[in-house]
């Protein structure tokens, strides 16, 4: 006991003096987190469009106001013919361009229906996509309010009242700021700990250690406990923080929310140690890190939905235990999910845990002699 | 020991390092492969839950709507509320047609909205098949919009994420070598040896940069190549533009590089600054993967510092929009002076190390 | 005390080890010598525990190393020849970690800090370890592998990089070791030095080819110098059967 208590305390000890890293430590996170909370924007506005309205009239130009006032674009021009507006998105002035044509509002008029054509830069596809999506929004709502059509209660059409329920002003923080926490965890204890023992044996001090009565077992505790702390402290500050900046709450159980990264933290910690391990230098320990940690997040549902990818992929990520922390994260802190509808979850984060620190253990065992 | 001396040392370290060449050549096509299968851009299954307390022909019709799409899978209700059915994670949005849906026409939709965009996907979506299913008018939208997707009429993921990806991967990995070898020889102390020699600091700086030029030169090209072969991706613009601004890239990430490790001490703070300062802004701040103009001010104005999105709109120019270097100007003066930048005080700093 | 016994160790075809047995009394000062690469530190790693044997086993105290490894190490202090405690960490730190783990009890610990702060002076025992001199840094390391009192301490090449001055010092503090009953292995490239010690062992290619005292080594190669006899000793090794002694 003596000795573990030895072992953490000199960790600790050596994280304190080495002063940057412990800024870095404490303050990253909350970088990220503002960084990262603001500009995770899936949402597509302010798209800069050019208007080329060769109708002229006053229905084109209620039209082109209704798409100006609208917060997704932003009307940087107006050009007169079809080629400027190409050419406009070609030179990278705008990436939406609308095309009126002439005698839009006579058509309008007289058939009770007109076209416009949009141009989109599908440079990046999504982009395109929703900023199409916002104009046939457009467009239609607006087509309707300029012939003036009254809809019937019931036979123009079905009325839809609609609840969004958890996150009732769709804030996109709501989405990403447990997907940050998670995250943010995962590449220090990573990243961290993969260097840790490494470092001990670039050094030599690992030898000096193996020499003494201290077991394997008090050395990765010894590691382990200080990223355990630090991580849980780390977690309780930035729900904090984002209650403060985003207006958000934790909305189901703390204590949950620990469990399973007290669970997950079992595959990160043992997946550093596993790389400290196998690796012969630093670098070498850091590229891992890096690989895993990449194919960990982009796996995990944080930026891609698991339900888009295909099926071969979808069953590759249940090795993932960041998936699972993931789901786990955001159905508590949003839907306030309690912990018997979460055990689908929770087994196979500890199961992975389990397999993976134990793995972790054993070649630990056996790479030091 | 003289500049050629270096470079062919340097060459030797890298080979050396099999490993760690090997993840770095490995690491892109993974990533590749990754985003080529696992990005699609629609949503392909809307879980939808049910619950009729009509039981007329009007809702059954509704509910067919539903059931014929493929973007649908129709769950029963089971009497669950709309909560407890996403919590759990049964169904993504729970619609409730009342019983005297036939004479008032409105229904109660519940979603899931802990994914916010999402939300508002799967609400335009149902509220689609409510609008077509409901009415005899079938009124169509008097306005249409008719779309023309420029430079990637199929909405191919490839040509998004492939220049992007490029981007990403080449900053990071240059700034991470450049700084990780300066530092593991301050710690080894190798460095005073060169301190010694007549050797000047540009000499030793250039023979660091020349072998690491190479090695993300070539793994640039890797990616582009693959996405080209593998995903038909095309390069309308001027190829050989497209490899000079490459090579002007990756000297501006080992540049960054190098001056990281003029400040780092260990070989683990350089590893950690390399990171918080290249992938993180860059996948975030560069445009690749959200909108720059949908941030607030303060991002915007940090995304127009980084080199990554200047060379994004250059490679996604040359590459998809066939521009002419004429028409990106703009991004390329900000490269060329990035990198000049960045390699002037790179040079600077650690002529200062050496010389005490 | 220290009873080596068939002790070998190959790593894939190349046998670094090859059959070492020999005795060390209890109280001894035990100076064992070999050219670079003739297999002293595996011996000497294998001795510890650091090492599992391919063949043999090695005896400390009575209790078999590869058995009781943890036994085994609360008896013996071990120094690398490359400075191998925290760097990072000060001497008082390094002092109050290596003390934890050999439950050393609090006073001696207290004890051992004074007097290193009062050798170092009181700037130097607070800074990084990694910054003291290197002949500080030998006698931390010193202090560090003799915090628990064992009863036999394994010391590889401990004086390289000291000065003369130093060096006598760190052998006046192995004698008194010695003198209070406790027994030294140490190695080292110094000849001068191997003569203090009570008898050593040459080791050439894996193998031991000669144990005695120092005298009887000298007169064997008919050398005045221990630095002689070791250089024909080891060259007569690599030398051709046709050599013969």
């Amino acid at each position: 006991m003596r000795t573990l208590i030895a072992m953490i305390k000199k960790e600790v000890l050596q994280l304190k003096a080495d002063k940057f890293y412990l800024r870095f430590l404490l303050i990253a996170p909350f970088l990220q987190l503002i960084v990262l909370g603001f500009s995770l924007t899936t949402e597509t506005t302010n798209v800069p469009t050019l208007i080329c309205d060769l109708d002229k009239s006053a229905v084109s130009r209620e039209f082109v106001r209704s798409v100006g006032t609208n917060e997704r674009f932003d009307i940087v021009g107006t050009v007169e013919s079809y080629t400027a507006l190409d050419e406009g998105i070609q030179r990278w002035q705008a990436s939406v361009g609308v095309y009126i044509p002439p005698g839009f509002s006579k058509r309008l008029s007289r058939d009770a229906a007109a076209e416009i054509q949009v141009l989109l830069d599908a440079v990046d596809g999504n982009k395109a996509l929703t900023a199409f999506g916002y104009l046939q929004q457009i467009a239609a709502r607006e087509g309707i309010r300029l012939i003036d059509l009254t809809l019937q209660p019931n036979g123009g059409g079905t009325r839809m009242i609609y609840h969004y329920l958890f996150n009732p002003e769709l804030k996109n923080a709501a989405f990403m700021v447990p997907g940050i926490v998670v995250t943010i965890i995962t590449i220090i204890t990573l990243l961290v700990g993969a260097m840790s023992l490494v470092r001990e044996k670039e050094t030599g001090t690992l030898e000096q250690l193996m020499v003494t009565p201290i077991n394997r077992g008090q050395i990765i505790l010894g590691k382990m406990i200080p990223f355990l702390v630090y991580s849980f402290i780390e977690v309780a500050i930035i729900l904090k923080v984002a209650q403060w900046i985003f207006h958000l709450e934790l909305a189901g159980s703390l204590a949950t929310l620990y469990l399973g990264i007290l669970l997950y933290l079992f595959s990160t910690l043992g997946l550093g140690l596993l790389i400290s391990s196998v690796a012969g230098t630093q670098q070498q320990a850091l590229f891992l890190a890096w690989f895993f940690m990449v194919f960990m997040i982009l796996l995990s549902g944080f930026f891609i939905p698991i339900e888009n990818m295909p099926l071969w992929l979808q069953k590759i990520t249940l090795l993932n235990p960041l998936r699972f922390m993931m789901t786990v994260v955001r159905e508590i802190y949003l839907k306030a999910t309690p912990i018997w509808l979460l055990t689908d979850q929770l087994l196979p984060l500890g199961a992975l845990g389990f397999a993976i620190f134990g793995t972790a253990v054993a070649t630990f065992r056996k790479k030091s002699g | 020991m003289g500049l050629y001396g270096i470079i062919i040392k340097e060459f030797k370290h890298i080979i050396r390092d099999y490993r760690t060449l090997l993840i770095l050549f490995i690491l892109p096509m993974l990533m590749m492969v990754l985003f080529g299968y696992a990005m699609t851009l629609e949503i392909p299954d809307i879980r939808i839950s049910v619950d009729d307390h009509d039981n007329s022909p009007a809702s059954r019709h509704l509910i067919s709507g539903f059931q014929g799409s493929n973007f649908f899978t129709v769950r029963p209700a089971r009497g669950l509320s709309g909560r407890e059915l996403f919590q759990r994670r049964e169904a993504h949005a729970l619609l409730t047609i009342p019983a005297d849906f036939t004479a008032t026409g409105t229904v109660d939709l519940q979603i899931d909205a802990s994914d916010s965009s999402r939300a508002l996907i799967i609400r335009q979506y149902i509220g689609a098949v409510v609008s077509r299913s409901g009415g005899n008018t079938g009124v169509p939208a008097p306005v249409t919009a008719v779309p023309a997707f420029l430079y990637n009429r199929e909405l191919e993921s490839a040509f998004f994420f492939v220049p992007g990806l490029t981007a990403l991967i080449i900053i990071m990995v240059t700034a991470l070598l450049t700084s990780l070898t300066i530092t593991r020889e301050k710690e080894q102390g190798t460095f005073d040896l060169i301190k010694l020699s007549p050797v000047h600091a540009y000499e030793v700086i250039i023979g660091k940069v020349v072998p690491y030029l190479i090695l993300s030169f070539l793994i640039g090209i890797l990616v582009i190549l693959f996405g080209v072969l593998l995903f038909g991706v095309p390069i309308r613009g001027s190829i050989s533009a497209l490899l000079l601004y490459l090579i002007l890239y990756c000297l501006t990430g080992l540049s960054f590089g190098i001056l990281i490790s003029t400040v780092a001490t260990s070989q683990q703070t350089a590893m950690l600054i390399s990171l918080i300062a290249t992938l993180l802004p860059t996948l975030f701040l560069s445009g690749f993967i959200f909108q720059i103009e949908a941030m607030p001010a303060l991002l915007r104005a940090a995304s127009a510092i980084m080199p990554a999105k200047y060379f994004l709109i250059i490679i996604r120019g040359l590459m998809l929009k066939g521009n002419t270097q004429g028409e990106i100007l703009f991004p390329i003066l900000m490269l060329v002076g990035f990198s000049t930048l960045f390699l002037l005080i790179a040079i600077r700093r650690f002529k200062h190390y050496l010389d005490h | 005390m220290i009873s080596v016994q068939g002790l070998s160790r190959r790593f894939g075809t190349f046998t670094a080890v090859d059959n070492i047995s020999f005795d060390v009394a209890a109280g001894e000062v035990f100076g064992f010598l070999g050219a670079n690469g003739a297999g002293k530190t595996t011996a000497i790693r294998m001795m510890c525990g650091l090492l599992s044997p391919s063949d043999g086993d090695v005896l400390i105290d009575g209790i078999s190393v590869s058995a009781k490894p943890e036994e085994v190490k609360r008896r013996i202090g071990y120094m690398s020849q490359k400075f191998s405690l925290y760097g990072d960490l000060t001497p008082e730190q390094n002092i109050e970690f290596f003390g934890a783990v050999y439950s050393v009890p609090l006073k001696r610990i207290k004890a051992e800090k004074r007097r290193v702060r009062t050798e170092l002076g009181d700037e130097a025992s607070t800074a990084a370890a990694e910054r003291l001199p290197l002949g500080f840094k030998q006698r931390l390391g010193l202090t560090c592998a003799l915090l628990h009192q064992p009863p036999i301490v394994f010391l590889d090449e401990p004086t390289s990089g000291v000065d003369p001055l130093g060096r006598r010092e760190f052998w006046e503090d192995i004698y008194d070791l010695s003198s209070a009953g406790g027994t030294v292995l140490v190695t080292t490239h110094f000849m001068d030095e191997a003569e203090y010690c009570h008898r050593i062992a040459i080791m050439s290619q894996g193998r031991l080819i000669d144990l005695d005292t120092p005298e009887a080594i000298k007169t064997k190669y008919d050398s005045d110098t221990l630095n002689n006899a070791f250089i024909q000793a080891v060259v007569r090794d690599r030398a051709p059967e046709a050599e013969g002694v």
